[in-house]
């Protein structure tokens, strides 16, 4: 049995608490309120403390990807053994973009690719390491390219592939980019639900809130 | 570290510190109607130009021939620009009301009911840029009109595809968005794909987010020359 897995970033796991293997996160809340940084925090912490990772990079590519953590110093380059990446978005640059080591390219509108490469890098990890963290930043953009009924099913099975494999997933969602109904039952997907409205981030869990005051400095998020 | 370029509206960069806009990022400009958008764009266009520092311009919303006019009358060279190789400008509207003119190396003509051919002249003219110059500057003005003309999701797929060719190819862009012309979902959506938000509402600049940059708010006026943004105190 694998032990238990905390964020790493200290004001959120205060409110947080430890997270079993599975649990899977949704993290929700307007543009620009820091939930990328947030993701990205979460990335390297799992990183540093030796949990491989796989990072969905959905609303921006693996360059942007590198440039956000390397602005806070965080220099995710040097885990490269330990990060895979599948980047979604590189491919519209025109180009066609070339898999190398762990990094590898799919596309926003190919969802079907996305979940064979999910379960190519999930499956790999376990065997490897038998514990895995996941991000995916973000689940919203995807509703821009496909129907939102099929989003829904890459959600539910991207978090199956998470608990098959013994990890945690922490997956990002812009809110008010959808229909009321199919936002509304996107929580239901998740163990835990984290929100940031710009000042304060809460934690729902279990039926359970709890909140903590939040800034972003140029040292990450500063909870609490 | 967060690399900075000059923004080439007056007062901004000063009230930053000298250079205002990160390097190989994307910001939209928005606000209501007639605030001084495109004014903005047009002086970050002219700000780069000045600096020898090419700009590809997506114009939607004006023809060449407007286009042109609307940034002499602010004091700027447009011809020279283009001349020197310094503006390049992808034209969707001119082709609606007319013959399309003929294209150079600075000049392609599309449409705004195409938005699959404006990509491939982006393609073009982003390798034309490449190829002389390390760094350049994209305006996409504005999306509300391609929005007019499409499906309001399929330009937030066309963005999300501008954002990525220009940002690979090395650029920094500015994207324009007219307040409250699409469905609430769609403009979540844009302000979402952005990486900097400033918000013009007539008399008060406020950059909402932007890389590495509280918010913050400061007042501006247009004049001849364009937008200039006040110090207070």
């Amino acid at each position: 049995m694998s032990e238990n897995y905390s964020t790493g970033i200290a004001g959120l796991d205060a409110i947080l608490g430890e997270l079993e293997p599975g649990s899977i996160m949704l993290l929700t809340g307007p543009p620009k309120a820091g939930k990328t940084v947030l993701a990205t925090e979460f990335t390297y912490r799992a990183l540093q403390a030796g949990n491989p990772c796989l990072f969905i990079a959905a609303e921006y590519g693996y360059r942007d990807l590198q440039r956000n953590t390397m602005a806070f110093n965080w220099f995710i380059q040097s885990f490269a053994d330990k990060l895979h990446v599948i980047d979604l978005p590189t491919g519209l640059a025109g180009g066609r973009p070339q898999d190398s080591g762990n990094v590898r390219y799919s596309a926003l509108q190919n969802t079907t690719d996305l979940m064979v490469k999910v379960g190519i890098s999930t499956r790999s990890l376990y065997l490897e390491e038998g514990t895995m963290v996941s991000v995916f930043d973000s689940a919203s953009i995807l509703l821009a390219f496909n129907p939102p009924k099929l989003v829904m099913r890459v959600l539910k099975a991207y978090n199956d592939r998470v608990r098959e494999a013994g990890g945690i997933a922490l997956v990002v969602y812009t809110e008010g980019v959808a229909e009321k109904d199919i936002e509304d039952e996107i929580p239901g997907l998740f163990d835990v639900h984290i929100h940031m409205d710009g000042s304060v981030m809460s934690a729902v869990r279990g039926g359970e809130g709890m909140e903590a005051p939040y800034r972003i400095t140029d040292q990450g998020v500063n909870v609490g | 570290m967060i690399v900075r370029v000059p923004s080439g509206i007056r007062g901004l960069d000063e009230l930053m510190g000298g250079v205002s806009i990160p390097e190989n990022t994307v910001t939209l400009v928005y606000g209501p109607p007639k605030v001084g958008k495109s004014i903005f764009a047009y002086g970050f266009t002219a700000g780069g130009a000045e600096m020898d520092e090419p700009c590809l311009y997506i114009s939607a919303d004006y023809g060449i021939s407007d286009l042109k006019r609307n940034m002499m009358v602010l004091g700027m060279d447009p011809e020279s620009y283009m001349e020197k190789e310094l503006l390049y400008v992808i034209d969707a509207i001119s082709s609606i009301s007319g013959p399309s003119r003929d294209e150079g190396s600075t000049y392609f003509s599309s449409s705004v009911h195409n938005p699959t051919d404006i990509m491939v002249k982006l393609g073009v003219a982003i390798r034309n840029i490449t190829n002389r110059y390390n760094m350049f500057r994209s305006v996409l003005d504005s999306l509300t009109t391609l929005m007019a003309f499409n499906d309001e999701m399929l330009i937030v797929r066309v963005l999300t595809a501008y954002i990525m060719r220009i940002k690979e190819a090395g650029g920094t862009a500015m994207v324009t968005y007219t307040e409250g012309s699409a469905d609430p979902k769609v403009e979540t959506m844009l302000k979402a794909v952005v990486d900097n938000i400033i918000h013009l509402d007539g008399s008060e600049l406020t950059v909402e987010a932007m890389v590495g940059t509280g918010r913050f708010s400061a007042p501006y006026t247009i004049d001849d020359s364009g937008i200039r943004v006040l110090h207070e105190g």
